[in-house]
């Protein structure tokens, strides 16, 4: 019986990776996926556990909303963007730096 | 009541000063005059009627006083001691004043600050009158300042001239030098008698404050006189006369001729009692160098009003000279006659300056007699009294100090010199006298334009030249001698004789410490009870110097020679009267003599041509030019003096230059870089440094936090995701 680790590394793969995208990519949009890889390793988590540890259904519930939550995210984040688009006519993230310290 | 009506009459004066002295401009030019005139003719009717009532019933002396200062514990009263002596003098003030205010009034016509002449002139009465009334040293010293303010003022009325400025400043800084010792002689007075007032002085110095000190009393009366000495033109602070005729010929009158400079002599005269015998032969050489000297300044001096003015000079050092030796009542009454007429001569002289329109120099003058004959026979008058012909004024007063001066000389042999320099500076006198008359009124006229416009002066003018001529003949005939009665056992009375001598004798001082024997003086027991007074007088011979000249007074014709100042002294065995009579008459006979040798000399000179005075100067070349520099005074003063004081001056400057502001500037520069240190360094680098080093810190600190916020999400994702990943690894590390 194959146990929650490979889920779990999976999931931190996915984490990791989201992460580097999120820090290492300038377009919005790529950042954007970055972000989903990230709440995806959480959902993967979440269903993981529920699947083979504690909390029942509960975590897969959790995953559903995960999954909702990110639909909604990426609803905001690209009006965000497109806002951003709209004002400095690009998706490159570091020129949104003008609340610089 | 007569003390009061004394002081009304005191006041007048002054009140015409304030009255001049805020509405003078407004009451203008002949009324001012005429004000001061009429209240000063007021003062003197008072003072007149009041002397003959004096003289008729005859009290002793009166004394009026107020509270005036505290002085620590020491009361000052402003007091009035009324004498005899006090009202011949005030009387001889305000009589002579009368006739110089009526005069001026003629003389500064046009004059444009004729209104703020007769306000000095009335403040000068007052003061001088306060003088002569004042009970106390302090009294008399307040007083005496007036009327050397008052000089001051009216040497220089003419203050547009430069020289009449510098002589009113020479006048004042050398009555000064007086005043400063006579403020001293005051000091010590007081100190040693704690009293102020003459009466309380003599009381005290009589028991004996002054036992075993009799050199501090000697320096103290030698202090006193010196303020007489400054006052009244003495040797050796006699220049400042000379120069004071620099004034208006009035003033000249007034103050540098009848009055103020004989307040010198008065003050003398009162302090007398205090002098010991050293003292008074010091005052008796004074006065001698003093009439000799000035009596051969005045031969070949050239302006008319210098020849008055050392001929002042000379009379001062008579009466000096006879207070000296002792001859009290010879001394004082000698100032009321030297008043009359040298009063009148100066006035003579002013006439003749105005008739010449301002020409002073007698050499441009001559035979004026034909233009001014009333100045001329006034000025004639007065020469002739102070030249000591017979039975003229100055005639008895001379006189008498001659006889003073010769019965102290005869007892003293050592001091001949004392008697032979006054009777050579009576021929002296008569011979500078005539001169100066021969060469002004008569002879040839030497400069014709003057003589063509030459005038007598007006009625204003020469009224008062013919009240005081009248006064220079005739005041010495008021000197009715008192009788002498015999009353047995050597002793003697005195009765009648309240003419001016008498009156003069009156106030004569009753006690001296120069009749003393001197030993007690010196002794420690100085306390002599009244009764060892007429032993005491008796016994020494400096100790009675007096006796004699007071003793012997020339008298007026018909009188009997008599002792006339001598009805307060106790009689004395070694003065017999005989000799007094003596004594008298070889001073008249002598004191004669040396006028008609004087006369003739000069009759022999200026009448008949017989010496020329160029020739005679060119044969006495070094001492005419000696004498035409007055002995070099003012050059020695102004080399070493006035040469001194300059260096003195000029080393106060250095002294205040280098020390003095060196200390300032040194201590400011000081401070300065105290300052630049503290606002430099400690200021700037200290506590800005502070305050900036906590903004800097501050700042860089924020600096340094600011370069995280770079305001890249990235940025900030990658600080959240390491600072998550440390703190799990924390957590995953420590437990």
């Amino acid at each position: 019986m194959m146990g929650v680790t490979p889920y779990v590394i999976l999931s931190a793969i996915l984490l990791v990776l989201g992460l580097a995208i999120v820090i290492s990519k300038r377009n919005a949009i790529v950042m954007l996926i970055g972000v989903e890889f990230i709440l995806n390793a959480a959902a993967l988590n979440l269903v993981a556990f529920s699947r083979h540890g504690i909390g029942g259904l509960s975590g897969q519930t959790a995953a559903l909303f995960v999954i909702v939550i990110a639909a909604a995210e990426a609803v905001v984040a690209l009006a965000i963007f497109l806002n951003f688009y709209h004002r400095i006519a690009t998706v490159d993230i570091d020129r949104g730096d003008q609340l610089k310290g | 009541m007569m003390p009061y009506v004394f002081i009304v009459a005191w006041l007048l004066p002054l009140a015409g000063f304030v009255l001049l002295v805020f509405r003078g401009r407004r009451i203008g030019e002949p009324r001012s005059g005429y004000v001061a005139a009429g209240l000063m003719m007021t003062a003197a009717a008072i003072s007149l009627v009041c002397a003959i009532r004096w003289a008729i019933g005859h009290p002793d002396s009166l004394d009026v006083s107020a509270p005036w200062l505290q002085i620590g514990s020491q009361a000052v009263n402003f007091g009035v001691h009324i004498d005899s002596l006090t009202i011949v003098m005030f009387t001889m003030v305000t009589v002579v004043a009368s006739a110089i205010f009526v005069y001026s009034i003629g003389y500064m016509h046009g004059d444009p600050r004729f209104p703020r002449f007769f306000t000095y002139l009335s403040l000068f009465a007052f003061s001088m009158l306060g003088l002569v009334l004042s009970d106390s040293l302090i009294g008399l010293f307040v007083f005496w300042e007036l009327v050397g303010l008052c000089s001051y003022f009216l040497i220089g009325f003419w203050f547009e001239k430069p020289s009449a400025s510098n002589a009113a400043k020479k006048a004042f800084i050398v009555n000064r030098v007086g005043d400063f010792l006579f403020l001293i002689g005051i000091a010590v007075m007081l100190g040693t008698t704690g009293s102020v007032t003459l009466e309380g002085v003599f009381n005290q110095v009589r028991q004996g404050a002054f036992a075993g000190h009799g050199t501090l009393l000697t320096f103290a009366g030698i202090c006193l006189f010196f303020g007489a000495l400054g006052k009244s033109a003495q040797f050796p602070l006699h220049v400042w006369l000379p120069d004071a005729m620099e004034g208006p010929t009035p003033v000249s009158a007034l103050i540098h001729a009848a009055t103020m400079v004989a307040a010198g002599v008065y003050l003398v005269g009162r302090v007398f009692p205090i002098l010991t015998p050293t003292a008074l032969l010091f005052i008796a050489y004074i006065g001698a160098i003093t009439l000799i000297g000035s009596a051969l300044i005045a031969v070949v001096m050239t302006d008319i009003k210098r020849v008055l003015a050392y001929s002042t000079i000379s009379q001062l050092g008579y009466m000096i000279l006879a207070l000296g030796v002792g001859g009290w009542v010879a001394g004082l009454f000698h100032l009321i006659t030297h008043a009359c007429f040298k009063a009148l001569l100066f006035l003579g002289s002013g006439s003749v300056i105005h008739g010449c329109h301002g020409e002073q120099d007698i050499r441009k003058m001559g035979r004026l007699h034909s233009k001014m004959p009333i100045t001329s026979y006034t000025f004639l008058a007065a020469t002739l009294a102070i030249a000591g012909v017979p039975f003229l004024s100055g005639f008895y007063s001379k006189d008498a100090i001659l006889a003073s001066v010769l019965g102290f000389a005869s007892t003293h042999r050592s001091h001949a010199v004392l008697f032979i320099l006054p009777a050579v500076a009576a021929a002296l006198t008569a011979f500078y006298m005539l001169r100066l008359y021969l060469l002004t009124f008569r002879t040839t006229a030497r400069d014709e334009h003057v003589y063509a416009h030459a005038h007598e002066s007006p009625k204003v003018m020469w009224v008062p030249l013919a009240v005081l001529a009248v006064l220079s003949i005739g005041i010495g005939w008021f000197g009715r001698m008192p009788e002498r009665h015999s009353l047995g056992d050597g002793r003697y009375e005195y009765q009648g004789g309240r003419g001016l001598v008498g009156l003069i004798a009156d106030a004569q001082p009753r006690w001296a410490v120069s009749w003393q024997r001197e030993e007690s003086l010196s002794r420690d027991e100085g306390r002599v009870p009244p009764s060892d007074l007429s032993d005491g007088a008796a016994s020494t011979g400096l100790a009675r110097p007096g006796v004699h000249g007071q003793t012997s007074l020339p008298v007026p014709p018909s009188r009997r020679p008599q002792a006339a100042g001598a009805s307060r002294l106790p009689p004395t065995a070694s003065s017999p009267s005989h000799e007094e009579h003596g004594f008298h008459t070889q001073a008249t006979i002598i004191a004669t003599c040396a006028m008609l040798a004087g006369a003739f000399l000069a009759w022999l000179v200026y009448v008949r041509g017989v010496i020329s005075p160029a020739k005679a100067a060119q044969v006495l070349a070094p001492l005419h030019k000696l004498l035409l520099n007055k002995f070099y005074f003012d050059e020695l003063y102004r080399v070493t003096l006035v040469a001194g004081v300059l260096k003195l001056a000029s080393f106060g400057k250095w002294f205040d230059r280098v020390i003095l502001d060196g200390l300032a500037d040194g201590s400011a520069r000081w401070v300065v870089k105290t300052a630049f240190f503290s606002g430099l360094t400690l200021d700037n680098r200290g506590v800005d440094g502070l305050v900036n080093g906590v903004a800097k810190v501050a700042l860089t600190g924020g600096n340094i936090a600011r370069s995280g916020q770079t305001g890249r999400v990235r940025n900030y994702i990658l600080a959240v995701a390491t600072a998550g990943a440390t703190v799990i690894a924390l957590f995953v590390w420590i437990w």
